[in-house]
């Protein structure tokens, strides 16, 4: 073999490697942008549409968030673009389910947008007919606003509502000028907080008094100040005195001690009630002898 | 002449001159024109022959010089037209937060445009203009007189191999401008805008289509036949001997140029419209 037929060899082998290599790249690249994975199984879906406001073939399909398949054709059928997508994973759509055509971004592009219904809902059959949401033209929506506001301004122009008016009622200005007169010279409660010293002097001399009054507070100066007070000693001493009334109460309500035995002992109740029937009794009979004694005392008081 | 007629002659004089040469240079455009097209005729009817021996060997051979020898310069240059068109692009869409859209630019402005465009232009720069010195040098040496007096078609035996070579490799390089641009714009993007690569390469296979990266193929394609021609042509027309091969080299240069925006304009007009 000549040197120079090995020569040619090795060039044409190494343009043919290169070619190659190209090639298997070039297929790599065209399966990546026909976006379709040939292994993977798919599962079709058509939606009904009244209108995909730009919808295209290969745009993406969105199951929550997750992209799970691309749109396979978009075709003209019976006044309604029927929409046909190639999903990764079986969707099952139940009543109360929602497709729509959204933006991609804000640059532009279109993605289906698929809620599949709330989980609890009943299951739509296979092969029924899936409806989809006509999407919202932006554009549109902005042109409407647009008109509205233009209306509103128009109505504003020709002094009429509450805006017009303000702007061009004369009246309006001239209550204004009243008002902001009288304002200027003091008159009427609002006037005269403008204008007079003395409320602010009074309202300075209360701010004053609260600041010293929560100044006291926060130092824990007085009783309320005591209360508040970080060191919760009042507090401790309060918490006491309670444990202690109750104490107390406990045992006048077990009828434990002398104002236990006063409060439960019917007793000492009974007894009082004899003593004062008896103490009434006596002076009674001192009543009916008391003649008699006084008689007696000036009587025998002579001798 | 009578006097009147004299002075209108005079004043007549520069406008008919320059109409005159307007319209030798328009003869000229299309006799050139015409002649480069009955040469890329006979050398594409000669691709049958391909097959013999000799012109395989001469076709590997150009096939090698235009594809692998100009790999070092396309990839330079296919890099670092990626990574500039991710910061232009990603610096301005970066003002509206959007700067994860650079994928999607650079993927479609190289796979349509700029890939089949570069390369284009380095190859015409470097290939048609090594053609047009090869051939014009042949040309002045009289070595094109000599292969005719030996019943050796150039077409067959010079044009036909360079047109097969630079047709072929178009496409090849182009592809592979592509993938380096793709590339180089992924590395600036998560290196310089902060999109992530695995982003950049979502985004970018989201809106190009296969469309957009057939017809750039099929325009690589037929800037390979234009340079492939007017390079052949301008050489195989050499005279003047080594002024004539610079002027023809020269002129290879900024012919293919010219034909290489207006043709690339004509077919995404063509496709796009």
């Amino acid at each position: 073999m000549s040197d120079k037929y090995q020569k040619d060899l090795s060039i044409e082998v190494l343009v043919g490697f290169f070619m190659f290599i190209i090639l298997i790249a070039l297929g790599v690249f065209t399966i990546i942008l026909s976006r379709q994975n040939f292994l993977q199984k798919k599962y079709p879906v058509a939606v009904r549409f009244e209108e995909v406001s730009g919808l295209r073939d290969g745009d993406n399909v969105f199951l929550r968030g997750m992209k799970v398949g691309v749109v396979k054709e978009t075709v003209l059928k019976d006044n309604q673009v029927v929409v046909r997508a190639d999903l990764d994973t079986p969707v099952q759509f139940r009543e109360g389910y929602k497709v729509e055509v959204v933006s991609s971004s804000m640059l532009g592009g279109k993605q289906l947008k698929i809620e599949e219904g709330p989980a609890n809902a009943q299951p739509i059959p296979e092969g029924a007919v899936i409806n989809g949401t006509t999407p919202t033209d932006i554009l549109e929506e902005l042109g409407s606003a647009v008109a509205s506001v233009r209306e509103i301004t128009d109505q504003v122009t020709t002094g009429k509502g509450t805006l017009g008016k303000l702007i061009y009622d004369d009246a309006v200005y001239d209550n204004l000028r009243d008002v902001t007169d009288k304002l200027a010279k003091g008159e009427g409660t609002i006037g005269k907080l403008i204008n007079d010293d003395a409320v602010y002097t009074d309202l300075k001399a209360s701010m004053s008094n609260l600041k010293e009054i929560s100044e006291r507070l926060a130092n824990g100066e007085g009783t309320l100040g005591k209360l508040m007070s970080k060191d919760e000693q009042l507090y401790k001493d309060l918490s006491v005195s309670m444990a202690n009334i109750r104490n107390i109460t406990d045992k006048v309500g077990s009828g434990e001690g002398t104002l236990g035995k006063l409060v439960n002992d019917d007793e000492i109740y009974n007894e009082a009630r004899k003593l004062l029937a008896e103490l009434r009794a006596a002076i009674d009979d001192m009543r009916e002898t008391s003649p008699v004694t006084t008689f007696s005392t000036i009587f025998f008081g002579a001798f | 002449m009578i006097a009147p007629f004299k002075e209108i002659y005079r004043y007549l004089d520069l406008p008919i001159r320059s109409f005159r040469r307007l319209g030798n240079i328009l003869l000229i455009a299309c006799h050139d024109m015409g002649n480069a097209l009955i040469m890329l005729a006979s050398a594409t009817l000669y691709i049958r022959t391909i097959w013999k021996p000799r012109a395989r060997r001469e076709t590997a051979q150009q096939l090698y010089v235009t594809g692998i020898k100009s790999l070092g310069v396309i990839t330079v240059v296919a890099f670092f037209t990626g990574m500039i068109l991710a910061l232009q692009t990603g610096l301005e869409l970066r003002r509206f937060g959007q700067e994860v859209n650079i994928g999607t630019a650079v993927t479609i402005v190289m796979i349509r445009e700029m890939g089949p465009f570069m390369t284009a232009l380095i190859i015409a720069a470097s290939v048609g203009s090594a053609i047009a010195a090869q051939l014009g040098t042949m040309a002045v040496s009289e070595e094109i007189s000599a292969l005719e007096v030996m019943s050796i078609n150039p077409n067959r035996f010079l044009v036909m191999p360079r047109l097969v070579a630079l047709a072929v490799m178009m496409p090849i390089l182009t592809v592979y401008t592509n993938i380096l641009g793709i590339l180089g714009g992924g590395i600036v993007g998560s290196t310089q805008l902060g999109v992530a690569f695995q982003a950049y390469l979502d985004n970018a296979t989201r809106y190009a289509e296969n469309k957009d990266l057939y017809v750039g193929l099929f325009k690589a394609f037929v800037f390979g036949i234009i340079i492939a021609t007017v390079s052949c042509y301008q050489g195989l027309n050499t005279t003047e001997g080594a002024v004539g091969v610079g002027r023809a080299t020269r002129q290879t240069v900024i012919i293919s140029f010219l034909m290489i925006l207006i043709v690339g304009y004509m077919i995404t007009r063509l496709f796009y419209i």
